[in-house]
C-alpha cells in the first residue's frame, strides 16, 4: 500500500530528519503500559478461557464434546450463521443504494442527511433495540395502527419471531454498512464516470462497469464489519427474538447464569472465537484490515 | 455524476432513500414522544404531554445510583484509556520496532472479537481476582473496548503532526517535558477531545459487560433498563433513553464541531 497522505509525504520530504536519536530509544517503550494492561485483561482471559474449555478437575473434552454431539448446538451454530449472512445481504442490499444517493447529493444536504445515519449510529443499541419493544409489541405502535385501519382484530404477536430479530439486527447495523460503503464512494474519481459516458455507455453501463467495482474494497470491509457484529449480538436476539432464535452468545451468557456450566460456557466460547479468527483470516485476503483500522507505516 | 435527470430511476432511488433516512430515525424520535405520554402506559401516539416519568426517573434512588455509577465508570474510562493510549500511539506512530504491525493488530482486537467473548473471560478472570462487581473492574473492562477508538484517533492526529514544532521548541532549550506540556498536546488538543468523548460513549452505551461484571445491587444506567425493560414496561425507561440518546448526540455533535473547528484552525 502506497500511502498517499500528505502527512506521509511531508515526513519523506527531503531535508526533515525523520526522527531524532533520542526518540528511538524511547518511544518504543511508551507501549509497554499498555501491553501489560492488555495482556492482563485480554490475553490472560483468553487463555485461561482456552485452559479452562478443557479442564475441569481434570483434563477433559466434556464441553466441545457436548457441543458436537447434540443436534440442539449445530441447530443454534447455524442460525447463527445464517442470522449474520441474512444481515449481511439486507444491510448491503439497503445501504448501497442509499450510501451511493448520499454520495452525489451536494455537500450541504450530504452533511445534514449524514445526520440520520450518525445519530442511530451513535446511540445506545441497548435503546434502539428497546424502540423496537415499543414499535412491536403486542401494545405497539403497529399492532395498534393496524387494528385501528381494521386490518387485524387480535394484536399480532412480532416479537419472538425470526422477522423481529432480523429487523431488529438489520436496523442496529444498517449504519455501520452505509458509513462503510459511504467512505469509500466519496474517494472514487467522479470524472471517471462522466470518462465512461463520453466514450458511449449508458448511465446504468457506467454505473456497473466502473462505479461497482471501485467500491468493492467497501464492500467487502462493510460486509465484514456487519457480518462479525451480527453473530456477536446478544441483546437484539435476546430481546427481540424468542426461544427459537436462540445465538450463540445467547447459550454462552445461559450456560453462566443459569446452567452455571462454566466448562461448556468456555468451549462454546472457543468456539465462536475460532470462528471469528477464520472469519478474519479469510477476509484479510479481500479487505486491506490493517488499513480499514488506520493503519499507517 | 452531478446530472440531476428526474428520470424513473433517479426518483425511485431518492424516493427509497428518504424512506430508509426516516427508518433509521423513526424508532428514536417513537421512544422520545412515548416518553412524554401522561398516561400509565407506553402509549404511540401519546395521549398529552406530561414530564411525569422524567420526574420518577429523576426522584428514584435507584435510577440516580446508576446514572452515577454510569457516569464514574465513563469518566474514569476516558482518563485511562486516554493515558494508555497516548503513550500507545506515541511509540505506534513515532517508534521504530520488530513487530510494530503486529501490536497494532493485537491492540485493536478487542473491537473485532465479539465483546460477549470478552465479558465471559473477563467474569473468570474477575470471579478468581475476587473483584468482580467492583468498580474497578468495570473500568478495566471498558478501557479494553475503548482503547482501539482512541488508539485509532490519537494515532491519526500524530500521524499528521508537525514535529518541526517540538523541534522548535527543543532547539530554544525546552526539556522534553515542558515540549510535551506547552507544544505537543495543545496541538492534539481536538484529538484528544474526540478520543476522551469516543472513549466515554463506548463506555456509557456498553452493556454487555455491564451485565457480566456488575452487580445486580449495583447495575450501571444501561444494565438498570435492561432489569427494568424484561420486568416492568413503564414508560420511565423511555425517559431514560431519551436522556441518554440526548447524551449520545450531544457528545457527537461537540465532535464533529470539534472537528470543523480543528480543519478550519488548519488552514
Amino acid at each position: 500500500m502506497t500511502d498517499t497522505t500528505l502527512a506521509a509525504r511531508a515526513a519523506s520530504a527531503p531535508g526533515v530528519p525523520v526522527r531524532t536519536k533520542a526518540g528511538r530509544g524511547v518511544y518504543p517503550w511508551l507501549a509497554l503500559p499498555a501491553i501489560g494492561f492488555y495482556l492482563i485483561f485480554f490475553g490472560w482471559p483468553l487463555v485461561q478461557m482456552m485452559w479452562r474449555s478443557v479442564f475441569d478437575d481434570g483434563f477433559t473434552f466434556a464441553g466441545y464434546w457436548e457441543f458436537f454431539s447434540l443436534p440442539i448446538y449445530w441447530y443454534v451454530l447455524g442460525y447463527t450463521m445464517a442470522i449474520g449472512v441474512v444481515t449481511l445481504v439486507l444491510t448491503l442490499a439497503i445501504g448501497y443504494p442509499v450510501a451511493y444517493w448520499l454520495v452525489r447529493l451536494d455537500r450541504t444536504w450530504t452533511v445534514v442527511l449524514m445526520a440520520f445515519v450518525l445519530i442511530p449510529f451513535w446511540s445506545s443499541g441497548l435503546v434502539r433495540t428497546y424502540a423496537w419493544i415499543v414499535i412491536l409489541g403486542r401494545q405497539g405502535v403497529v399492532n395498534n395502527l393496524l387494528i385501528r385501519l381494521g386490518i387485524i382484530d387480535q394484536p399480532f404477536a412480532f416479537l419472538g419471531t425470526h422477522w423481529a430479530v432480523m429487523v431488529g439486527l438489520t436496523y442496529y447495523l444498517l449504519p455501520y454498512m452505509i458509513l462503510c460503503l459511504y467512505s469509500v464512494m466519496n474517494n472514487i474519481d467522479r470524472n471517471l464516470m462522466k470518462a465512461a459516458r463520453n466514450l458511449g455507455a449508458s448511465p446504468f453501463r457506467a454505473f456497473l462497469t466502473v462505479f461497482v467495482p471501485l467500491t468493492k474494497p467497501g464492500v467487502f470491509a462493510g460486509s465484514f464489519l456487519v457480518f462479525m457484529l451480527a453473530i456477536g449480538m446478544y441483546i437484539t436476539p435476546a430481546l427481540l427474538g424468542g426461544p427459537e432464535q436462540t445465538t450463540l452468545p445467547l447459550v454462552i451468557a445461559l450456560q453462566i447464569n443459569e446452567a452455571l456450566d462454566w466448562t461448556l460456557a468456555a468451549a462454546l466460547s472457543m468456539v465462536l472465537l475460532a470462528f471469528t479468527i477464520i472469519i478474519q483470516l479469510f477476509a484479510n485476503r479481500f479487505v486491506d484490515l490493517d488499513h480499514m483500522w488506520g493503519g499507517a507505516r | 455524476m452531478s446530472e440531476r435527470t428526474l428520470s424513473p430511476g433517479n426518483i425511485a432511488l431518492s424516493a427509497f432513500s428518504v424512506i430508509v433516512l426516516f427508518v433509521l430515525v423513526a424508532p428514536i424520535l417513537v421512544i422520545v414522544l412515548v416518553s412524554f405520554t401522561p398516561g400509565d402506559l407506553m402509549q404511540f401516539p401519546p395521549q398529552g404531554f406530561s414530564l411525569r416519568w422524567y420526574q420518577r426517573y429523576f426522584e428514584d434512588p435507584q435510577w440516580q445510583s446508576a446514572t452515577a455509577l454510569s457516569f464514574l465508570v465513563a469518566g474514569l474510562t476516558a482518563v485511562f484509556s486516554l493515558v494508555l493510549g497516548f503513550l500507545t500511539s506515541l511509540a505506534l506512530v513515532r517508534g521504530r520496532f520488530p513487530g510494530k504491525n503486529a501490536l497494532r493488530i493485537f491492540l485493536m482486537s478487542p473491537l473485532i472479537i465479539p465483546k460477549i467473548i470478552v465479558a465471559v473471560g473477563l467474569y473468570f478472570l474477575y470471579v478468581r481476582m475476587r473483584i468482580l462487581g467492583t468498580t474497578f473492574g468495570l473500568v478495566a473492562a471498558h478501557t479494553l473496548i475503548a482503547m482501539p477508538y482512541v488508539v485509532m484517533i490519537l494515532s491519526a492526529a500524530l500521524f499528521g503532526f508537525d514535529r518541526r514544532l517540538e523541534w522548535a521548541a527543543r532547539n530554544l532549550g525546552a526539556s522534553p517535558l515542558k515540549t510535551l506540556w506547552h507544544v505537543t498536546l495543545p496541538l492534539l488538543r481536538p484529538a484528544i477531545i474526540s478520543a476522551a468523548l469516543f472513549a466515554f460513549i463506548a463506555s456509557f452505551d456498553d452493556i454487555i459487560l455491564s451485565l457480566f461484571l456488575t452487580k445486580l445491587s449495583a447495575p450501571t444506567l444501561p444494565r438498570q433498563i435492561w432489569v427494568n425493560v424484561q420486568q416492568v414496561i413503564d414508560p420511565t425507561i423511555a425517559a431514560v433513553s431519551t436522556l441518554m440518546t440526548l447524551i449520545s448526540v450531544l457528545g457527537l455533535w461537540l465532535v464533529a464541531l470539534i472537528q470543523r473547528m480543528a480543519a478550519r484552525g488548519a488552514r
